[in-house]
């Protein structure tokens, strides 16, 4: 009897937490149905039968610009990366594991930085970049990409963790500290420099103040500012705009199914080692 | 001889990190301090967009007596406060909650986890075609309840709780994983010893859970409150700072001061307020933390 009661609980409470789920990506959902109506059946009830139609996401591939969103982004997303993951891992390992002068007032300072959102910088960051002349290239968004605090933590916390064992070995054998880092370090390194590129990947695809400010031709632009202006030149058209939406959203959401155990360590040791 | 190589050896940290810290200092630390500059420039037209005019306080005067800037910041705060306790709140909740076994609990957990990896825009676009008070689904459905539904993102008064909540939504993962993870700390054999003493899951988390994550708790709402004040692209999606200005919070007037109204020094004078606003608020989270640690 007591078994049943806490049976129908548990199927009670898996049902409700089912429920709460499918109600947080209900907007992914409609997203995705809307995308396939004609426009003049956007608001249409939802469970009427409708012709459904490739229209609209023959309109946004169409554009003569939308392969050159993509391969900005890509571009920018890809150059970023590689840049960051090697600042980032040489810079760490000397923060993790070497003592020197001005260390932790350094760390200091980059951690303060971490404090400013860049809504607070718009303007020294536009008259900065028009002035050596970064404006409207895809650098603008890559070169201040490069040397993010965040990911700095994020390696320096995950150097910490491997055994030092390791290292005074390899000293007693008279190895360098590249050396160290180049054939201890690196090849222990797999899953932060996954979680490196997947966190990279999904704030620079996602990122719309910065291509947004600094970038203006049109077939310049990142893919997230440019749904916005598929929003505001598109008119009416929210099937298009959701046709849009859908395109810009579903490679990190992919990414993000089959990484989704990195994406999680990631976001733990962020939030909690912060 | 010897001395070379202890030279040599002290240099060696140095340039490792210095690819690093020579793109922070380039391009992330300098345009912080080039703000500070151009806060005390004249550069308040069109024509005099890198003029080296020196005014004093001429822009924090203007940038202080701007009807705007008041109910821009309190906009902000409005929009911080709603933000952070819904966040962190149902962040609390959704992590207890899917702490527990269930049923097809990872699919249901990255169902959960999906508005977070979405950009604003797009976010932007399906919310507003939900709620669009004549034709949207949401409407529909108060309607079948007969009454007309609210205005939502175009009421004035609405406006603002609807993009915190719906930032919320989108910003409610990282909480939710943050938290799990710190429950899963908590060891097993208090949760077992609070059962025996016959506690009820709500004083369990009361007296066991929450003093136990309370650390990881406070880094957490830093984060979270220097989150919400990166509100720009939710807000540009929703509702652009409308209707009227009902949405306008301190970073779309930093925008629109700078490149709709060209008065680039107020704004850079308003960057470095808001900036001074923003480590005033994490400093009191941090005395509310230490004599936090120093009670328990």
């Amino acid at each position: 009897m007591a078994n049943a009661t806490l049976n129908s609980k548990t199927r009670l409470f898996t049902i409700i937490m089912w429920a709460l789920s499918i109600l947080m990506i209900i907007p992914f959902i409609m997203m995705v149905l809307i995308s396939f109506r004609i426009p003049g059946d956007a608001y249409k009830p939802f469970f009427t039968l409708l012709r459904p139609t490739l229209k609209n996401y023959a309109m946004v591939l169409g554009h003569k610009n939308f392969f050159d969103w993509y391969r900005n982004t890509l571009f920018t997303v890809s150059t970023t990366i590689i840049l960051r993951l090697a600042v980032t891992l040489s810079a760490a390992y000397a923060f993790a594991r070497m003592e020197f002068r001005f260390k932790h007032l350094l760390i200091g300072l980059l951690l303060l930085t971490l404090m400013v959102p860049g809504e607070t910088t718009m303007v020294p960051r536009y008259l900065y970049f028009k002035s050596i002349g970064l404006l409207d290239t895809s650098w603008v968004i890559i070169l201040p990409e490069v040397a993010q605090v965040f990911y700095l933590v994020l390696i320096i916390e995950f150097f910490r963790s491997i055994p030092n064992d390791f290292c005074e070995a390899a000293l007693i054998d008279g190895c360098s500290s590249l050396r160290i880092l180049l054939s201890i370090f690196l090849p222990l390194s797999g899953p932060i420099i996954t979680t490196t590129i997947l966190f990279s990947f999904i704030n620079i695809w996602n990122n719309f103040l910065d291509p947004y400010l600094f970038i203006n031709t049109i077939s310049r632009q990142l893919i997230t500012p440019a749904m916005k202006y598929f929003q505001e030149t598109g008119g009416a058209n929210i099937p298009g705009q959701l046709a849009g939406a859908s395109l810009a959203i579903i490679p990190v959401i992919l990414l993000f199914i089959f990484t989704q155990k990195f994406f999680v360590e990631g976001v733990t040791s962020s939030g909690i080692k912060g | 001889m010897k001395q070379l190589a202890q030279r040599r050896l002290n240099l060696t940290p140095y340039l490792y990190i210095l690819p690093f810290m020579g793109f922070f200092a380039l391009f992330n630390l300098y345009p912080l301090l080039y703000g500070f500059i151009i806060s005390f420039l004249d550069r308040n037209n069109a024509r005099k967009l890198l003029s080296n005019t020196f005014v004093w306080f001429e822009n924090y005067h203007k940038a202080l007596t701007l009807s705007t800037t008041f109910a821009s910041l309190w906009r902000t705060v409005v929009f911080t406060t709603i933000f952070t306790a819904l966040v962190m709140g149902l962040g609390f909740l959704f992590a207890v909650l899917f702490n527990k076994e269930f049923v097809g609990r990872k699919v249901a957990r990255s169902m959960f986890y999906m508005p977070y990896v979405t950009n604003l825009i797009a976010v932007g676009i399906v919310f507003k075609y939900l709620f669009n008070p004549s034709k949207g689904p949401v409407n529909a459905l108060w309607r079948l309840v007969g009454k007309s539904g609210p205005e939502w993102l175009l009421d004035p008064s609405l406006a603002l709780i609807m993009v915190a909540v719906i930032g919320a939504w989108a910003a409610l993962a990282f909480n939710v994983i943050t938290i799990l993870a710190a429950l899963q700390e908590v060891p097993r054999d208090l949760y077992e010893v609070a059962q025996i003493e016959g506690v009820n899951p709500i004083q369990r988390i009361r007296y066991v859970t929450l003093p136990l994550i309370a650390p990881h708790l406070f880094t957490l709402l830093t984060i979270t409150l220097i989150n919400s004040f990166k509100n720009f692209t939710t807000i540009i999606g929703l509702t652009g700072g409308g209707p009227g200005t009902a949405t306008q919070v301190m970073s779309l007037q930093i925008y629109n001061d700078a490149f709709i109204h060209l008065k680039f020094g107020i704004a850079a004078a308003e960057g470095v307020l808001f900036t001074l606003f923003i480590f005033l608020v994490n400093s009191l989270v941090n005395q509310a933390r230490k004599r936090w640690l120093t009670q328990h």
